[in-house]
């Protein structure tokens, strides 16, 4: 029969007092924390008015323009939030719009009072998608995952930035900067922004889903909640009218 | 105080760490301490659920497991039980490659960095530590 011997084993401790009184502690400091550290969260989901008439003016649109549900953001390129949404969730929402399940609209709001380059970047995506819807969701997605080079200040005329972008996504660079140095999409813009104040918005990101009014970015889950409360509960509904096809904003001027 | 009360205690802690984002999770906390770091990019993220959990709350049932084999050979039952030693290093290692997974997912998936997550994988690599110093000397050897 083999002897063993059992090497540098710590001695058992008599007593574990001390030791249950070290995880009593742990466990009453953890909850303390827990709850001082703990705020409800704000409600953060309003309905519409339902009395507000259809959307007016036409958005970027991605997906079946005839998807039981659509998806409308108003954002603003130089809000960190709204770009930490595209980096995050939107990805997903367009998973969404490729299978068909939501079709997923982008409007301008620039809040201009406190981001002094958001009707910049507004124009430099509406002067690319003056050259295809492909295009402004490129440059769109070009200027949010550029938002440390341009944004808060970063570049004192961000013109040439967004120029960088038009180049890098191949838009035809001297129809964008004709277009950019121009007002030609400056009354799309305030149309987008008056229609997002119309539904009540006064921050971004903000969604409207079906007459789910979302103020603020929501997590994934969350989102894809309401939207299936959404289908569930209306039916497959006509395109907006004058957007049979995918939309693709005309300039005002 | 032993390796296995360390492991035990330092479970704990993590276990309470996982409550507290899973709260956030599930959308019952509105908003994250978080001093250093972006906890709402990371555990908003796609990549905070796993399984359709959210990873905060496999946290807890990893902490857990970890916490109760540590306290159980703290006693006099379970204390020489030859598959506390193994099982410690096992879910170690296993909380290794997970925090490791996470991480990367981070820094070059999400760009973002959670400061609590960042706390749980320090506590994970200490108790990895702790977990093979345990199993070494736990040994038995042939006389």
């Amino acid at each position: 029969m083999r002897n063993y011997s059992v090497a540098k084993v710590q001695p058992r401790r008599k007593s574990l007092g001390k030791f249950y009184l070290l995880l009593g502690v742990i466990v009453v400091a953890a909850v303390a924390a827990i709850a001082i550290n703990s705020r409800p969260p704000k409600q953060d989901t309003f309905q519409v008015d339902p009395n507000l008439p259809p959307v007016a003016v036409e958005g970027y649109l991605m997906g079946d323009p005839n998807a039981p549900v659509r998806v409308r953001e108003w954002a603003d390129f130089e809000c960190p939030t709204c770009a930490e949404f595209a980096a995050v969730t939107a990805p997903d929402l367009r998973e969404l719009a490729r299978t068909g399940q939501i079709s997923y609209e982008y409007f301008f709001f620039p809040i201009t009072q406190i981001h002094r380059s958001a009707a910049a970047a507004a124009y430099a995506a509406a002067c690319a998608g003056d050259q295809g819807i492909d295009q402004f969701w490129a440059m769109h997605d070009a200027i949010y995952a550029g938002y440390n080079d341009w944004a808060a200040g970063r570049a004192r005329n961000p013109r040439g930035v967004f120029l960088g972008y038009a180049r890098q996504i191949g838009l035809d660079t001297g129809a964008w900067e004709a277009c950019y140095d121009s007002d030609k999409f400056h009354d799309l813009i305030t149309a987008h922004l008056a229609e997002g104040m119309r539904r009540g918005i006064n921050g971004t990101p903000s969604f409207v889903i079906g007459d789910v009014l979302v103020a603020g970015s929501i997590p994934y889950d969350r989102m894809k909640m309401i939207i299936d409360s959404v289908a569930a509960t209306a039916p497959r509904a006509p395109a907006p009218s004058g957007d049979s096809t995918v939309a693709l904003p005309v300039g005002g001027n | 105080m032993t390796r296995r009360m360390a492991v035990a205690a330092l479970a704990l802690g993590g276990f309470f760490i996982s409550v507290y984002l899973t709260l956030f999770k599930l959308g019952m906390i509105g908003q994250l301490a978080c001093g250093v770091g972006s906890c709402d990019t990371v555990n908003l993220s796609a990549w905070g659920s796993f399984l359709g959990l959210p990873v905060a709350a496999w946290g807890m049932g990893y902490y857990a497991v970890l916490f109760a084999v540590a306290f159980a050979g703290e006693h006099d039952r379970w204390a020489e039980h030859p598959m506390i030693p193994k099982l410690l290093l096992l879910l170690a290692g296993w909380g290794l490659i997970f925090s490791a997974y996470l991480t990367y997912l981070e820094l070059f998936v999400i760009h973002a960095i959670c400061m609590w997550c960042v706390i749980s994988a320090l506590l994970v690599v200490v108790i990895a530590v702790l977990a093979v110093w345990e199993w070494r000397a736990s040994a038995v050897r042939p006389a």
